[in-house]
């Protein structure tokens, strides 16, 4: 079956169109006007705009619609004069049709409206029937009615010639405005609008019928309207039967009309035959059952649907639309019989195909299983076609989620967007030749063999609203063709700024209407637009047959405890993986990859990864899992990489580089999977958690809770460091400061033989730019120095490199070869030391507390532990680890209370639903995982230099970059 | 759409307490061996969990017949090795549950014309694949099994045989999903156990008016004429108004078909 097209309009109002043979919804170009009904059959498009009037797309016909018009001119031979135009008041019209009836002045004749041009001029026909005519294209008769011959007789006593001039349908492809019924078109606007009757049993081929209905409760007939003529003629108004309130119209194929009143009931015309298009009376059919009213009705050949009030589904039986004409029992029907099914509305194609747009969740919906045999069908299947989106269309930012850009290679750009383009450039070029109102046409001049019509203001144009104005420009019908093919490839380096393009998503599109009118589908070749999304059973938990099952289930679990001392006969507590890899480990700081086998070995609770060369003999490193940090992809082009994070272990950062993609992914998973084991990570990360994204986008999440309960003593916050053993000079690094409230506190024992000893409290070194060189200069907040020979304890602060003023008071309360305790207590504004339990001295803050990073011990003393209270935790960066979570996101922000925004490449918002695993980890431990795209775009530029040899080359000249 | 994962779980998890003893008349060492114990996956196939077994007993027999085939025996019948497990004990212990269950084992007499021979993990894999291409033909045709690459079959038999419930899953889901225009399966595959052999025969999951067959539709339409018959499946007995399309695709075995034993 040739491809046929199903329209819809979506809950903005803009049209489009599936085709058959393709599977994506593509849009018909918005020119400024949305639509909110519309009507079809095949090549010819009735719509009714969001200002309630009519509007009517004509697409996809090769053969452009031409109408020639005919004008003789007749002359009469007089005595001396010869053959003149002043003929006797008996004759014909000067101009007129070939019958003489018709009066054709060629100034009159005009285009019917601003949709056609003229294609040429009025030009002589200069055959007939095949021989050819002289120049002048006369042919001459006895008399006006008789035959006419090519050459002149005696006998001739009159002769005419024929002046040609062909007109065609110029808005093929975009939507051309019909005359409002008034000239205001307020005054009577449209509120349904039906096509049908193309095929009318014995009418001319290619009539059409269309009727609509107005606010006014009127019904109009469009008259004359055939294929050679898409906009009809003019409209008349139908009689309908008193107190009748008409709300819908539908006319089917066959001319059968049925319209829906607006107190549920619904007519029928009847007497609809090729004489009488139009029918001739009307008959009143109830609704289904009396409650409820008929809203909509669609009529087909032999079937006729309706929707009730309450979104129930109808279907007359009885209907038979070749016969509708001549009997009032077909065209009405017998009986309605109901559907199952929730529509909001249903259309009716000529093969008596049923679509319908779902009452709840808006979805496009086919009728499964209509038959000749069977025209009710078995079930509605739901449509799922992936769409053509406009990014400026509000549809689009809601659903970013499944956007995805075609463009992996150049050629998939759709063909569509390129070409409005040059459909535009080529359509300015044209318009110097386009008619403007029929008012202002010139009365030609007859010169010769040619009228020539001087067009006054070739470039205006009438506005939107005018009879037959073309609504936006007219597509240039090679190159606008693509909207109506299917998924057709093209070649096009034309790029559109990110505002302007299109893409592909798979939008759950909200559907207000459907249209089936033009669809010839085969019932038993469906096209693949239904991709049945896995229907969940209605979860049968509470069923009691299941209940019992895994109750039983269950009770042999019970019934095997007695025996839970038999081995397993599956091992599947232990096991090993090793591939072949590649493995940076920054030797001697060089990036350099090796060759190398890469093995994890996981025993019950804990895991070993070794990295061994390539024979397997010789081990290059081995850490162990509770050493990961962070398992982080750091892939590049070409090279997909992981790279292992130990912060705590040289080399600290160890890359692996894979030969492909899914291993790379496979032994994401695998340590991923042994790093959540070994850290007791499962499920949803606490609300107080650290986010992070990497370069390339990834998702990492990390928290604290772990070392902040197990830190937490009395509401503070304790690291104990045990020093035993450590050799002076010992630096403890101070992870959170020494904010007001922080104790630290240092026990040991002083050498006999000490000099001096020293406690620094360190702040960053600063880097200062002097004489073009960077000179580091050193910031200590306290340096507590007792010295044993003078005595004395001498407290100053360095700041940045420069001593300030000494303190030395109060004495020298330790003694050499003794142990002593030391506490700093740091208050609001000064340090408390107290020595041996005693208080010693204070010291006012010279530089920030806050920003202390670490305390140095020096000097011959034997340090045993160094604690360090804290009111807030003491995290060492390096001890988090880091879990990586399905995403991409180029930012992300979070809050205390565990709300967690991103934003992807692709400028689209993200929250944070509290799920984990996605991505690669898959189905192994995944919860509340939803799909995501994010796109980055790579923009790759050709350049080419122009030079006077060989015109635009991609090789220039030297100082050119390409 | 298998979608009830707790049913899933514990079914996959069902396992069995054996007590393996080799056959007195074939010890040839002075020293009686002890008994084996070991907790076998209902799931699986016997085959892939007794070459521990094998290593332990081997040494107790005659040398001679160190490398011949071993097989098995309960209550005097050699063990069926190519049916899974749980439709062993299902079918030889049925109701009648002591455990642990009590297996013999032999290396000598192989009964040849009760069981076949070459119990190797290769031979075992192509039967489950067999049997998987069996249920799939029933269920949609044929075509999804046909579609699969040979990595999927690959990690059916992986994960079966290594115990990964996800791994298995994650392809098994594929077969176990309705075809795209019905939400049924075409037939349901099965076998019915009772006696010595099984009954297999072409049964749709849902009536001519829509209804969704169930245990008791099943069993109808094999048995007119003995309503009263009790099936035993996974070692329990399920309801008889389960739906059979439910059971299809939660209490099937990994070969992909429901093994019911008829109870006497």
């Amino acid at each position: 079956m040739p491809s046929s097209l199903l329209f819809s309009i979506n809950n903005e109002g803009r049209v489009h169109t599936l085709s058959t043979s393709g599977s994506l919804w593509r849009e018909l170009p918005y020119v400024g006007q949305a639509f909110k009904k519309l009507s079809a059959i095949p090549h010819f498009l009735w719509a009714l705009g969001g200002d309630h009037q009519v509007y009517m797309y004509v697409h996809g016909l090769d053969i452009p619609i031409r109408v020639c018009e005919e004008s003789y001119e007749n002359e009469r031979w007089i005595p001396i004069e010869g053959f003149t135009s002043r003929l006797l008041p008996t004759d014909r019209y000067r101009y007129s049709s070939a019958d003489g009836t018709v009066d054709r002045s060629t100034d009159k004749i005009r285009l019917p409206s601003m949709a056609w041009q003229w294609e040429g001029d009025w030009q002589l026909e200069l055959t007939l029937m095949g021989q050819p005519l002289d120049h002048n294209g006369w042919t001459y008769a006895v008399d006006f009615p008789s035959q006419y011959y090519p050459k002149k007789q005696w006998s001739s006593c009159v002769r005419r010639r024929l002046w040609v001039r062909s007109r065609r349908y110029s808005a093929m492809n975009s939507w051309c405005a019909i005359a409002p019924l008034h000239k205001d078109a307020t005054t009577e606007p449209f509120i349904d609008i039906s096509v049908g009757g193309n095929n009318v049993i014995g009418a001319d081929p290619g009539t059409m019928l269309v009727w609509a209905v107005t606010s006014h409760n009127r019904v109009m007939f469009r008259t004359g309207v055939s294929c050679k003529s898409p906009e009809g003629a003019k409209w008349i108004s139908v009689l309908v039967p008193p107190g009748c309130e008409i709300n819908q119209i539908s006319v089917g194929a066959t001319g059968l009309v049925w319209a829906s009143l607006l107190d549920g009931r619904a007519l029928v015309r009847i007497g609809v035959t090729r004489d009488a298009l139009s029918g001739e009376s009307w008959v009143e059919i109830r609704g289904p059952l009396d409650k409820s009213r008929i809203v909509h009705v669609s009529v087909g050949t032999c079937a006729v649907w309706a929707v009730t009030q309450d979104k129930q589904v109808w279907f007359r039986k009885g209907v038979k639309g070749e016969g509708a004409g001549i009997s009032e029992e077909l065209a009405a029907g017998s009986g309605w019989v109901e559907m199952v099914g929730r529509m909001s509305m249903v259309s009716v194609s000529e093969n008596d195909q049923v679509w319908g747009v779902g009452a709840d969740d808006r979805v496009v919906y086919f009728r499964a299983g209509v038959t000749l045999a069977d025209l009710t069908g078995k079930r509605w299947r739901a449509l799922h076609a992936p769409q053509q989106v406009s990014r400026a269309s509000s549809n689009a930012s809601l659903n970013r989620d499944k956007f995805h850009r075609s463009c992996n290679s150049l050629n998939q750009r759709p063909h569509s967007i390129s070409e409005i383009t040059t459909g535009i450039s080529e359509w300015e070029e044209q318009s110097h030749s386009a008619p403007t109102a029929p008012t202002s046409l010139p009365v030609g001049e007859t010169t010769g063999k040619h009228f020539e019509t001087q067009l006054k203001n070739p470039k205006a144009w009438s506005p939107v609203r005018s009879v037959g104005s073309v609504v936006g420009t007219e597509a240039h019908p090679e190159t606008d063709d693509s909207i109506w093919q299917a998924d057709d490839l093209g070649n096009s380096s034309i790029f559109y700024t990110e505002d302007e393009e299109l893409c592909w998503a798979e939008l759950e599109t909200s559907w207000g209407w459907v249209e089936g009118g033009a669809c010839l589908l085969d019932p038993s070749q469906l096209p693949n637009w239904f991709i049945e999304s896995n229907t969940l059973h209605q979860v049968e938990l509470e069923q009691p047959w299941r209940l019992q099952i895994l109750d039983s289930l269950k009770k042999r679990l019970l019934s095997m405890e007695l025996y839970a001392h038999y081995p397993t006969a599956v091992d599947t507590t232990s096991w090993m993986q090793a591939s072949e890899a590649r493995v940076c480990l920054n030797i001697a700081n060089s990036i350099v990859f090796v060759e190398c086998i890469l093995q994890l070995e996981w025993v019950h609770t804990n895991g070993v990864v070794t990295v061994l060369n390539p024979d397997g003999a010789a081990t290059m490193h081995q850490f162990s899992v509770t050493d990961i940090t962070c398992v982080q992809c750091c892939s590049e082009l070409g090279c997909p990489r992981l790279a292992v994070h130990t912060p705590h272990l040289p080399p600290y950062c160890i890359k692996f580089q894979f030969s492909s993609d899914s291993q790379l992914e496979e032994w994401q998973t695998h340590l991923i999977f042994v790093c959540g084991q070994v850290h007791s990570i499962a499920g949803k990360p606490p609300e107080q958690s650290l986010w992070a994204v990497t370069t390339l986008g990834d998702i990492f999440v990390s928290d604290t809770l772990t070392v902040e309960s197990s830190q937490l003593q009395d509401s503070v916050y304790v690291q104990e460091i045990d020093l035993a053993g450590k050799e002076v000079p010992v630096s403890i690094p101070v992870h959170s400061g020494c904010v007001p409230g922080t104790e630290l506190l240092l026990t040991g024992c002083v050498a006999d033989d000490v000099d001096r000893i020293g406690i620094n409290l360190d702040l960053h070194i600063t880097y200062k730019l002097r004489h073009k060189a960077y000179s580091e200069l050193e910031n200590t907040a306290l340096h507590f120095n007792p010295r044993f020979i003078d005595d004395i304890i001498v407290r100053n602060s360095m700041i940045e490199g420069k001593w300030g003023e000494e303190e030395r008071d109060g004495g020298l309360p330790i003694k050499s070869g003794q142990e002593f305790s030391l506490r700093i207590l740091c208050a609001a504004d000064e340090f408390v030391i107290d020595i041996n339990g005693k208080k010693y001295c204070t010291y006012k803050y010279r530089l920030s507390s806050h920003s202390v990073i670490s305390v140095l011990i020096w000097g011959k003393i034997r340090p045993f532990k160094f604690l360090i209270k804290n009111p807030f935790p003491i995290i060492n960066p390096c001890d988090l680890f880091w879990r990586q979570l399905g995403g991409h996101l180029r930012r992300i922000e979070s809050c205390a209370s565990g709300v967690t925004w991103g934003i992807g490449y692709d400028h689209t918002g993200w929250v944070y639903n509290y799920g984990w695993g996605g991505s690669f980890i898959g189905s192994l431990d995944s919860y509340n995982v939803n799909p995501m795209t994010d796109s980055r775009d790579y923009r790759l530029y050709e350049n080419q230099r122009w030079n006077p040899v060989s015109g635009y080359t991609s090789t220039g000249i030297l100082t050119s970059v390409s | 759409m298998a979608n009830d994962r707790e049913i899933l779980r514990e079914i996959w998890e069902g396992k069995l307490p054996v007590c393996f003893q080799l056959d007195p008349n074939e010890v040839s060492e002075l020293q009686q061996p002890d008994p084996f114990f070991l907790m076998v996956p209902r799931l699986s196939y016997f085959p892939l969990v007794t070459d521990k077994v094998r290593k332990h007993f081997s040494r107790y027999v005659d040398p001679e017949k160190q490398e011949q085939e071993m097989w098995l025996e309960y209550d005097g019948q050699p063990v069926k090795w190519h049916f899974p497990i749980g439709v062993v004990f299902d079918l030889y212990v049925g109701s009648d549950i002591q455990l642990p269950w009590n297996i013999t084992v032999h290396f000598d007499k192989f009964p040849e014309s009760q069981i076949f021979r070459f119990s190797t993990k290769e031979i075992v894999e192509a039967h489950f694949m067999a049997c998987i291409k069996e249920a799939d033909f029933l269920k949609h045709r044929g075509q999804v099994v046909s579609s699969m690459q040979k990595k999927d079959h690959n990690q059916l038999w992986v994960g079966l045989q290594n115990d990964k419930f996800d791994q298995f899953w994650a392809v098994n889901r594929k077969l176990m999903e309705a075809p795209s225009d019905q939400d049924h399966f075409k037939y349901i595959p099965f076998r019915l156990y009772m006696d010595d052999g099984y009954k297999q025969k072409l049964i749709k999951p849902i009536t001519e008016d829509g209804r969704r067959k169930t245990l008791h539709d099943l069993i109808t339409e094999i048995f007119p004429n003995q309503p009263n018959v009790k099936i035993r499946t996974h070692g329990m007995v399920p309801p008889m108004e389960t739906p059979i399309q439910w059971m299809s695709e939660h209490l099937s075995y990994p070969d992909n078909f429901l093994h019911l034993c008829l109870q006497v």
